[in-house]
């Protein structure tokens, strides 16, 4: 078990190398859309823990985006904080909301749980368009670019910043699920009677797999405003709730790797159908098809049952 | 008499305007395996239910180690050392084996919270180490230790059963209740069973066995009680339960 942990590890770290060293080769095209694959990525690790591992529904993760992006994004235009002040207020106010919402939302089932987190989604992208004087409204705000030693931080600067959280997110999820905690997050999934039979305190730890959900969806939305400068209602619509949701099943929900392949299936998916733009929608729309119809397990879920690695399908 | 590890005073259980248990008095006495037999729909389960604190009890109280436990919920039931396993097997189906038992370790490996299991801590990695080797112990008295990486869906109906008893034991219990632990098992996992129960015995661990299958009852059993339509109609060894007249004429048909 821990020689399989100290596997994943090196993985990680090589691949973060090879990450980091990107910037020097490829042009910033390819950079933007790996920032954005990252960035949805962090957001579909923290749904994979609620969805995938403790087996509720959430289809509002736009609504913490909208709150991790619009509160760091005010607090830098209205009070003149700087980003690195503004980032870590957003996320702790993230996980307060997320607190606050799982006393009405996490006593809901099934499909009253999807409808009530959706609710939650669309009141908090309402209430950005609806404060014109703070939030910019429909118009949208810019996101004042962040500086650091008296120079503006370019999208390389960004880019590294993205990756280190992308990093650190990836390996508490990995920690996370090989643990008590993930033990217990999966026996709530299974089933609840038995869990709290093996002393598992269910709505502690339904509480906590949300908020680790609506602190990593905060964060994703925090750094999507900042690296892209503009931020208007329309940048998290329903469509963010639907695809970060896609991208867990595609990848294969209860995987951690399974919701890094999703967000870069999904993210780089339109980028490769440039020619046939007006069709993205219809395109992804089969894609889950494909997946839901045939490959329920997702990419990483099928690979682990086919060689029969049931850690594989956990961790990496 | 010896301890009295668990004592159940006027206990009752309304559902709407059924009652499914009638003031029921009865004791477990540390170290022995107490049984509780009865018809279908006596209210057995619901009895174990009211225990582990799934149900709150109309009127009555528990006490376990003399400390009254009643309306506690029911993972602080199993923190203070009481354990169970289901009619029908409730298995975390989507985990393996080992994995299934290492959940019982949640109740008394306390190093496992959020910040030191994210910051990878000597502690945690320490106590995982621990509930492996417990868990695998515990597959052990079960008999099914060959099966550790099997899904625990995949496995037999039979060795289903001993897996819940191995999550249940690795609770660290000190009293276990099981509830018809022999239902469905061929002759050779009754086996199994008897010889699991007596290990677990061994251990220092009491067990109330509530159970339909009179050979392994009256086999096993240091005292017996019987309940008939929600109230208790007798208690005795199970020479006696076996003869009681009573009990015969409600449940046995014959004597025993």
């Amino acid at each position: 078990m821990s020689g399989d942990r100290k596997k994943e590890m090196m993985i990680l770290f090589l691949v973060g190398a090879g990450l980091a060293v990107l910037p020097l080769l490829v042009g910033e095209f390819y950079l933007y859309v790996i920032r954005l694959i990252i960035i949805y990525a962090i957001s579909a690790l923290g749904l994979n823990i609620f969805m995938g591992f403790t087996g509720q529904i959430n289809i509002g993760s736009a609504g913490f985006f909208c709150i991790g992006a619009y509160l760091s994004t005010m607090l830098q235009v209205k009070l003149g904080w700087h980003y690195m002040v503004a980032f870590p207020i957003s996320i702790i106010a993230s996980l307060f909301v997320a607190w606050g919402m799982s006393f009405p939302l996490l006593r809901l089932r099934g499909h009253a749980m999807a409808i009530g987190t959706l609710s939650f989604a669309m009141a908090i992208n309402l209430i950005s368009e609806r404060f014109p004087s703070l939030t910019g409204g429909a118009d949208g705000i810019v996101v004042p670019s962040m500086g650091l030693f008296g120079q503006t931080m370019g999208n390389n600067f960004y880019y590294y910043l993205i990756l280190a959280i992308g990093m650190v997110t990836y390996l508490i999820c990995l920690f996370l699920v090989d643990s008590r905690i993930g033990r217990a997050f999966r026996a709530i999934k299974d089933d609840e009677a038995a869990a709290a039979a093996m002393g598992v305190h269910v709505e502690h730890y339904k509480t906590l797999a949300w908020v680790i959900n609506g602190v990593f969806a905060g964060m994703a939305g925090s750094l999507y405003a900042q690296q892209a400068g503009f931020l208007s209602p329309t940048t998290f619509s329903l469509w963010t709730n639907i695809i970060v949701l896609v991208m867990i099943v595609v990848g294969g929900l209860g995987t951690n790797f399974g919701s890094v392949m999703g967000s870069a299936i999904m993210t780089s998916l339109p980028y490769f159908l440039v020619t046939i733009q007006q069709f993205i929608l219809l395109v992804q729309g089969l894609v889950l098809f494909f997946f839901l119809r045939f490959l329920p397990d997702g990419v990483v879920g099928t690979v682990a049952k086919h060689y029969g690695r049931p850690a594989l399908k956990r961790g990496g | 008499m010896g301890d009295e590890l668990l004592t159940l005073k006027g206990i009752s259980k309304d559902f709407g305007g059924l009652r499914a248990v009638n003031k029921v008095d009865m004791t477990v006495e540390k170290g022995t395996i107490t049984s509780l037999i009865g018809p279908n729909g006596s209210g057995k389960s619901t009895i174990i239910n009211i225990i582990t604190g799934v149900y709150g009890a109309t009127e009555g109280s528990v006490f376990f180690e003399g400390k009254c436990i009643n309306g506690l919920p029911t993972h602080e039931i199993v923190e203070m050392g009481i354990a169970r396993t289901f009619q029908l097997t409730k298995l975390f189906k989507g985990m393996t084996v080992l994995e299934n038992v290492m959940v019982g370790g949640h109740s008394w490996a306390k190093a496992g919270n959020f910040l030191p299991i994210v910051l990878n801590r000597a502690s945690v990695r320490h106590e995982e180490a621990e509930i492996h080797e417990y868990a695998t112990e515990m597959l052990k008295i079960a008999g099914i230790e060959d099966k550790v990486h099997e899904m625990a869906g995949n496995l037999p109906h039979g060795q289903q059963r001993l897996l819940e008893l191995a999550r249940s034991m690795a609770t660290k219990p000190r009293l276990l209740l099981l509830d018809e632990p022999a239902a469905g098992l061929n002759p050779h996992e009754e086996d199994m069973l008897r010889e699991a129960l007596r290990s677990i015995l061994r251990t220092g661990i009491t067990i109330l066995l509530v159970e339909h299958h009179m050979r392994l009852v009256m086999n096993v059993s240091d005292w017996v009680h019987v309940i008939d339509v929600g109230n208790k109609i007798a208690e005795g060894t199970p020479k006696e339960i076996g003869k009681n007249r009573a009990v015969v004429k409600a449940y046995l048909g014959k004597e025993f």
